[in-house]
């Protein structure tokens, strides 16, 4: 019997790559896993910062020198607020974005 | 002028002697009078002979006798009765006279206790008709003289008339009541029986009510006469109504009321009317009277039947506008209402009815009563009950949602094909106190700002049901996502529509998950555009952003390498054109298109991805057992594995061993295999949607079984401790309307167990206190 796919509806959850090892392929263990969360307004990744209505590319996040993640417009804001002195909110060094 | 009266001829053998003293002393008396001679004693023997006379002719007589010879002539009457005038005797003698009356009316008695024994025996109101004629005779024989009276300014009249009706009343029977109701019933219904045919006047009444007049009775029958009037109008209301809702009953009641029932009862105050004109006036009121039974008769019926009707509305809209005329006409609005929250209570809320057929006749509740009270009062009573319940189902929300998604839904859009979408108002329906004592209906010409001030538009009705929309939202979640990943010819634009509808109700945030995901697929769209475009694949992969759209129900499935090609290609793909981003995929759903190449045949299908994984691992190993599979697909339960292979088998591709390993047919078994399936057989249809109804179906049991609860925790409550299938004998033998199997009981029992409603220990249940 030779067997032939003619069509496949399928559906797929898109990720941000925000570890080293993520291309879908070894993540079957987080399946439940919701993702990480951006550490200034504490939603996921993969939803949007408190600014914005779409996710994704509209939304898209900002990987510091510290390797710490973080929505872009969040950061954005945070570093641009004088309290922040440029630094990373979570281990306070400088911020800078890669 | 008579020179020589004339002797009078005997009466009768006994009074021979008085009657010639008499004749004498009249001969005299005459004389006397000619004479112009004074003579009191003379005077005083012809008053006497004056009186005889005036008594004779009086007198009344059994006319079932032949009539005696008068011994007088008209003018001696006369004459007699001018004589009795000055001595103020003829007061007197109209007295004697009534009290003879009186005295005789056991005469008429036998009569009317003939007519009305005949009636009871035959009940022929023909015959009884007959009574009034003989009556009449009575009335007109014993009454012949009493106008004589009248030159003498006394009533004898009025007077003979009130005797006589005293007479009659006092001897009528028991039984003459319902043999005259018969013949009043009869003369109505068949009126032409009695009176010429039809005339446009009034005052033609038939004879009958004539007689009556004439008796002077027509008031002591008159509820007699109302209440065959009343009870025909009834018999007519009962007889051409019920069920008739399509056109209006009202106007052919009132023509048949106006042509042939008010000239009928006409008949009764024809004698108080000298003429049409008067008897116009005096037929007002009485019109007025019947014409408000007649509406309160439509009113009893329509409210009786109410609930058919807002069944059948709009079809049956005639019948609300007459009911909505009857209510004005009568005060029967709580009735109505009381009548109503009956039904509904009844034959809606209550768990054999399903959500979608509650909503549906709410809907139809709010148009109908809009119609018959667009103050609203009315719907407001009968409404809070039903929203009340509604709140309590489970599935109302899903039910609202589903059809307001739809173009088609019981929501329909009737009411908004003028007035055009309108965003959905958060004012409830209770904002007006109608407790309020001063609280007046608005008139139907009530400013146009009037109701704006609550929701109007059906939808903004149901959803205010609920406190707050965010259920709703929640669920058009469900069904858009439910909807778009359906689609599979990627025509989305009845979905992108419907959300922009939607959008117009709820606004644009509150809808912001929803336009997330109509983005998703429509990125989706173009990413596969974009990456057919490096090379053909099969796959159609939806790419969803997770977080907004409904909890998906993924399992593991581990699919043969085949298909996790096509996968991963598509995915470096996805990567390479979106960096930074990856995919995940949902293994178990979607579908997948088939060609199963066999030896002898060609097998198109339509399967889940499950399927679609067991059926590759049979082209390279023709027998597995559902364990195998299932371990190499990783799947943990056997049961869809084995629903899989029984799909196939179906489909005459697999076939079952005696040891429960399954077998490749390469080639078709005679019999059912023998078919060749080069259609496309579709053997997964819509499986996220069977899966959700078997859900649905699952809670509605325990909806179902939720009208128990109050009897199970007062058994675990008296029992202290129950096993299951003590409850369920139990509930069987006591509780009304329980239907169900013990199975349902142990699903229903779980969901108590998680509610912290009960524990269990040992199978034995307890109630948590
Ligand atoms: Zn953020
Ligand atoms: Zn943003
Ligand atoms: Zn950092």
């Amino acid at each position: 019997m030779k067997v032939t796919i003619t069509r496949w509806d399928a559906i797929a959850h898109w990720r941000w790559q925000t570890r080293a090892n993520d291309n879908g392929d070894n993540d079957d263990e987080n399946d439940d896993d919701e993702g990480d969360l951006c550490g200034i307004c504490r939603v996921p990744f993969e939803g949007c910062c408190p600014t914005c209505k779409m996710p994704g590319e509209d939304c898209p996040l900002l990987r510091g020198q510290c390797t710490h993640i973080f929505h872009l417009h969040c950061i954005l804001k945070w570093v641009h607020s004088p309290q922040s002195k440029g630094q990373c909110p979570l281990d306070r060094r400088e911020w800078v974005g890669l | 002028m008579n020179k020589e009266p004339q002797l009078f001829p005997k009466m009768n053998h006994n009074e021979m002697s008085i009657e010639e003293s008499l004749r004498t002393n009249w001969q005299f008396s005459i004389e006397v009078l000619n004479g112009g001679r004074e003579d009191s004693a003379g005077i005083r023997l012809l008053e006497a002979r004056a009186w005889e006379i005036a008594c004779e002719a009086l007198k009344p007589r059994n006319i079932h006798l032949p009539a005696p010879p008068p011994s007088y002539d008209e003018r001696t009457l006369q004459q007699a009765f001018e004589m009795l005038k000055a001595p103020h005797k003829l007061r007197p003698l109209l007295q004697w006279f009534l009290d003879q009356i009186r005295n005789c009316r056991y005469m008429l008695q036998k009569d009317i206790l003939e007519f009305t024994r005949h009636w009871e025996e035959t009940m022929d109101v023909r015959h009884f008709r007959e009574l009034f004629n003989v009556l009449s005779e009575w009335f007109s024989v014993w009454g012949k003289e009493v106008l004589a009276f009248k030159k003498y300014d006394l009533d004898g009249h009025f007077a003979f008339q009130r005797a006589f009706r005293a007479s009659l009343l006092s001897i009528l029977p028991p039984s003459f009541s319902s043999a005259f109701t018969a013949l009043l019933k009869f003369t109505l219904v068949d009126s032409e029986s009695f009176t010429p045919p039809a005339s446009q006047s009034l005052s033609r009444s038939p004879l009958l009510f004539e007689q009556i007049n004439t008796f002077g009775v027509s008031e002591d029958f008159e509820n007699i006469i109302t209440n065959v009037l009343y009870e025909e109008i009834r018999v007519r209301v009962m007889d051409t109504c019920p069920g008739e809702w399509e056109e209006s009953m009202l106007p052919g009641l009132r023509e048949w009321f106006t042509q042939k029932a008010l000239p009928w009862i006409a008949g009764m105050y024809a004698s108080g009317a000298p003429n049409e004109e008067r008897l116009r006036a005096v037929l007002g009121p009485v019109t007025q009277k019947f014409d408000y039974h007649l509406c309160k008769m439509l009113c009893d019926l329509r409210t009786n039947e109410i609930f058919d009707i807002i069944v059948n509305y709009p079809n049956s809209m005639s019948a609300v506008l007459d009911l909505k005329e009857c209510l004005s006409r009568t005060d029967q609005r709580a009735k109505f209402v009381q009548a109503l929250r009956k039904f509904n209570t009844r034959r809606l809320l209550h768990h054999g009815a399903e959500t979608s057929n509650i909503l549906e006749q709410y809907i139809n509740t709010i148009r109908c009563l809009r119609l018959l009270d667009p103050a609203g009062v009315l719907l407001f009573s009968v409404a809070e009950p039903i929203r009340r319940y509604l709140r309590e189902r489970p599935d109302t929300i899903r039910c609202i949602v589903s059809n307001l998604a739809t173009d088609d839904g019981i929501l329909g859009l009737s009411d908004e094909k003028d007035s055009g979408i309108t965003p959905i108002r958060d004012a409830l329906e209770s904002a007006d106190d109608y407790s309020d004592p001063n609280w007046h209906p608005e008139p139907n010409d009530a400013e146009p700002g009037f109701r704006t001030s609550r929701p109007t538009d059906i939808i903004s009705i149901l959803v205010s049901i609920y406190d707050s929309r965010d259920l709703f939202i929640k669920e058009l979640q469900i069904l858009l996502g439910r909807r778009l990943l359906a689609i599979t010819d990627g025509d989305y634009y009845d979905e992108m529509r419907r959300l922009e509808q939607l959008k117009l109700r709820f606004g644009d945030t509150q809808l912001q998950v929803c336009e997330v995901m109509m983005k998703d697929i429509l990125n989706s769209v173009r990413t596969r555009e974009g990456i057919r475009e490096l090379g053909e694949t099969p796959l159609h992969p939806t790419v969803i952003s997770h977080l907004f759209w409904p909890e998906q129900a993924k399992t593991s499935l581990v699919l043969p390498l085949e298909m996790k090609v096509l996968q991963d290609d598509f995915a470096t793909k996805y990567s390479d054109r979106n960096p930074g981003k990856y995919l995940k995929w949902i293994p178990n759903l979607g579908t997948v298109e088939l060609k199963l190449e066999l030896a002898d045949r060609t097998v198109a299908a339509k399967v889940t991805p499950l399927q679609a994984a067991v059926i590759h691992h049979f082209s390279n190993q023709d027998t597995w057992t559902p364990q195998e599979l299932a371990d190499k697909l990783d799947i943990a339960e056997a049961l869809s594995i084995t629903s899989a292979l029984q799909a196939w088998e179906n489909l005459g591709v697999l076939e079952e061993m005696p040891d429960g390993s399954y077998f490749l047919l390469e080639t078709a078994r005679e019999g059912r295999g023998a078919k060749r399936y080069n259609k496309m057989v579709l053997i997964a249809p819509e499986t996220v949607g069977e899966v959700e109804a078997a859900e649905t179906a699952e809670r509605e049991q325990t909806e179902r079984m939720r009208v128990h609860w109050q009897f199970i925790k007062g058994m675990l409550n008296s029992f202290g401790k129950l096993t299951l299938e003590e409850i369920h004998g139990k509930l069987r033998f006591f509780a009304p309307d329980y239907d169900h199997t013990q199975e349902h009981l142990a699903i229903f029992m779980q969901s108590a167990l998680k509610e912290g409603l009960v524990e269990v220990h040992d199978g034995v249940w307890r109630a948590v206190r």
